[in-house]
């Protein structure tokens, strides 16, 4: 799920920072689900696309990949206004997001 | 490495941490900022060298925060790199659209990073490099302007007597024309009538103006006090050679207007064929520069011939500098002379050939640029001119100065040595406002007086000797030789005038310390060339010669006014 030989070379760069990057994407992407299920419950798909853009940026930087290309496709879903699937696919974005965060904890 | 001061702006608190750091690690200086208001503000506060922003940011967007960004940075540039996980070509232009200068897409590969950084941090110094030759370029040419405008305020106080507002005048001269080396004075004479004078001098900016000062000085000052207009262009030739550099010089077209005589003297160095115009027939006669322009010939080499038209009232000339014949149209074409002769031929009256050529170059130029360098003139014969004979001050002007006087100047031999007194004699002969008028002449008739009293009669020197170039340079050596030696001697000038004002009567009388020449058996009548150089000078103004005693004295009579020369 994490590009390992990735994420060693951003531990290279971040060095003492790295810890702290990864804790505080955990923080950040933990508050996201929550936030796009509220938006979606509001109807606000623009408010969904824009917290899913951030957790696939964010995502990307700490090399996970896969998790970032399955934000990509929701994100699409919040441009198209698909309500419809929206729901479920936050679910299983979540699922692969605390996949990740259990790894990268067992990292630190 | 110089260290910039980078701005990052995201949201995304991971991108902006990885993205600060890399940016740090390559020797930069970051601030952050997490949202396009934040970024506007941290922007106004420390004005970083480059901003790196995220496109996509909730509630102002980094589009709209680097529009704000722009604005305040005003003209100072400061780029602008758009952060972007959008790839598709309509994307990334709408980036560069909304006032960004680049984009780079993310995942972001450092050394492309880097590159940019370093790559728009040249141009900001380039950029900064521009604005400040601008406006020191612009402070240059502030300044120029009003050097201008002083040297112009100058200038016009020193040309401000003239005539051109005359109604018999019509001309057309750009304000700032002086520094385009074109100049045009015209000044009434005491007697009557006028002198006009049109220049042109080589280059332009204030080389060009410089030596148009003394020109105008001399000019007004020398017509005014009477003298003739080749006195004027000889002293204004000497100024100007003496005072600017080789390969500057003016040229020039001048005229004598004399409605008295209903004719025009006509001096032109260096400017293009000039027209005369009958008010009452077709013909053109065209007028052609015959001499080298002002300040071009040392005074010795200077020729002040004139050239003598008849002008009846209502026949115009027309002079111009070569501006108008230069003048081009958006092609680059000049005008021509040809195309000026056309116009003038082609007009229905001599009166409307001024407006016609007005209206001709324009039409040419139409609207490309340079049509402020066209300088013209039109002088009309008009006896309304005479009149000025009788005002108040042009009689008073021509009463004053000694009329009935005698001076008597005796030099020694040790005066004569080193000195020569003609110059001082020309001066006092001078304040005789009617001697003025020849003062060229009278100048050459003392120096040549003088020259042969003291050479032939002081020194002994044989003028014969003068005959072949091997004796005139044996004669100036022994010249030198003589005076080296000389220890006794004398010669004594008289001067005598009587006069009414109107007219007068000059004797010079020269007496000298030699043994004379039996000049009972010369004939030294006028019209034998008895002695060389100079005298066919003396013969065309003095109205007798006559030689006294052992032949060591000599008296001249002038009469003035001057019997006129054609």
């Amino acid at each position: 799920m994490i590009d390992l030989d990735s994420l060693n070379m951003l531990k290279d760069i971040m060095e003492e920072e790295f810890q702290p990057l990864i804790e505080l994407y955990i923080r950040d992407s933990d508050r996201r689900f929550p936030e796009m299920r509220q938006a979606l419950q509001e109807g606000d798909c623009e408010s969904v696309r824009m917290t899913v853009h951030s957790l696939k940026g964010a995502s990307s930087n700490v090399c996970a990949v896969e998790l970032a290309e399955q934000a990509y496709s929701v994100e699409k879903m919040a441009i198209a206004g698909d309500t419809a699937h929206l729901r479920g696919a936050i679910d299983e974005l979540e699922q692969s997001y605390l996949r990740v965060r259990q790894q990268l904890n067992s990292l630190l | 490495m110089t260290a910039y001061k980078v701005l990052i702006a995201d949201d995304n608190s991971v991108d902006r941490k990885v993205l600060s750091r890399v940016v740090r690690n390559q020797g930069n200086e970051v601030i952050e900022a997490t949202n396009g208001f934040e970024a506007v503000d941290i922007f106004t506060e420390h004005r970083p060298d480059i901003v790196l922003m995220d496109v996509m940011m909730p509630g102002l967007n980094g589009k709209e925060a680097t529009r704000q960004i722009k604005s305040i940075a005003e003209e100072d540039f400061v780029p602008v790199i758009f952060l972007t996980s959008l790839s598709d070509a309509q994307s990334l232009a709408d980036c560069l659209e909304s006032g960004g200068d680049d984009f780079l897409t993310k995942p972001y590969n450092h050394v492309v990073l880097q590159a940019k950084i370093d790559s728009y941090h040249r141009m900001s110094e380039m950029h900064r490099t521009l604005l400040n030759q601008r406006d020191e370029i612009a402070r240059v040419n502030r300044h120029m302007l009003q050097e201008q405008r002083v040297a112009k305020a100058v200038y016009d106080n020193v040309a401000h007597a003239g005539c051109l507002t005359s109604p018999n005048i019509r001309y057309e001269l750009s304000p700032l024309a002086v520094f385009n080396g074109d100049v045009l004075l015209a000044a009434r004479k005491p007697g009557g009538g006028m002198h006009v004078l049109l220049g042109d001098f080589t280059g332009h900016g204030l080389p060009a103006a410089i030596g148009a000062m003394p020109m105008a000085d001399i000019f007004y000052g020398m017509t005014a006090k009477g003298f003739g207009l080749r006195e004027v262009l000889r002293e204004i030739n000497q100024k100007l050679k003496s005072i600017l550099p080789v390969g500057f010089f003016c040229c020039a077209a001048a005229v004598d207007l004399a409605p008295d005589r209903q004719a025009a003297s006509v001096w032109m160095g260096g400017v293009p064929d000039c027209y005369l115009l009958r008010n009452d027939g077709e013909m053109i006669e065209t007028l052609s520069s015959r001499h080298l322009p002002l300040g071009v010939m040392s005074a010795d080499k200077f020729n002040d011939q004139m050239t003598e038209f008849p002008m009846a009232n209502g026949d115009r000339l027309f002079l111009w500098s070569d501006g108008i014949i230069e003048a081009r149209n958006s092609d680059g074409e000049m005008f021509g002379q040809e195309r000026l002769l056309n116009v003038v031929r082609d007009s229905a009256h001599a009166s409307e050939v001024y407006e016609d050529i007005q209206r001709a170059v324009d039409e040419f130029v139409d609207g490309s640029e340079q049509d402020d360098d066209t300088t013209l003139i039109e002088v009309v014969m008009d006896d309304a001119l005479r009149e000025d004979k009788e005002s108040a001050v042009t009689k008073a002007g021509i009463s004053q100065g000694p009329r009935d006087w005698n001076m008597e100047y005796r030099l020694e031999a040790s005066t004569l040595k080193s000195f020569n007194p003609v110059p001082l004699m020309n001066h006092i002969m001078m304040e005789v406002p009617g001697l003025r008028a020849i003062g060229g002449q009278l100048y050459t008739v003392v120096a040549e007086l003088f020259s042969n009293a003291f050479e032939h009669g002081v020194l002994g020197l044989e003028s014969s000797m003068k005959q072949s170039p091997d004796g005139f340079v044996e004669y100036y050596r022994q010249r030198e030789k003589r005076v080296a030696a000389l220890e006794e001697g004398f010669v004594r000038i008289n001067m005598h005038h009587t006069g009414d004002g109107d007219s007068g009567k000059l004797t010079l009388t020269l007496e000298d310390s030699g043994d004379g020449f039996d000049y009972q058996q010369h004939d030294i009548s006028i019209g034998n060339n008895y002695s060389g150089r100079g005298i066919p000078l003396i013969e065309s103004i003095c109205d007798s010669i006559e030689y006294h005693g052992k032949g060591n004295k000599v008296s001249v009579v002038i009469h003035w006014p001057l019997e006129l020369e054609t």
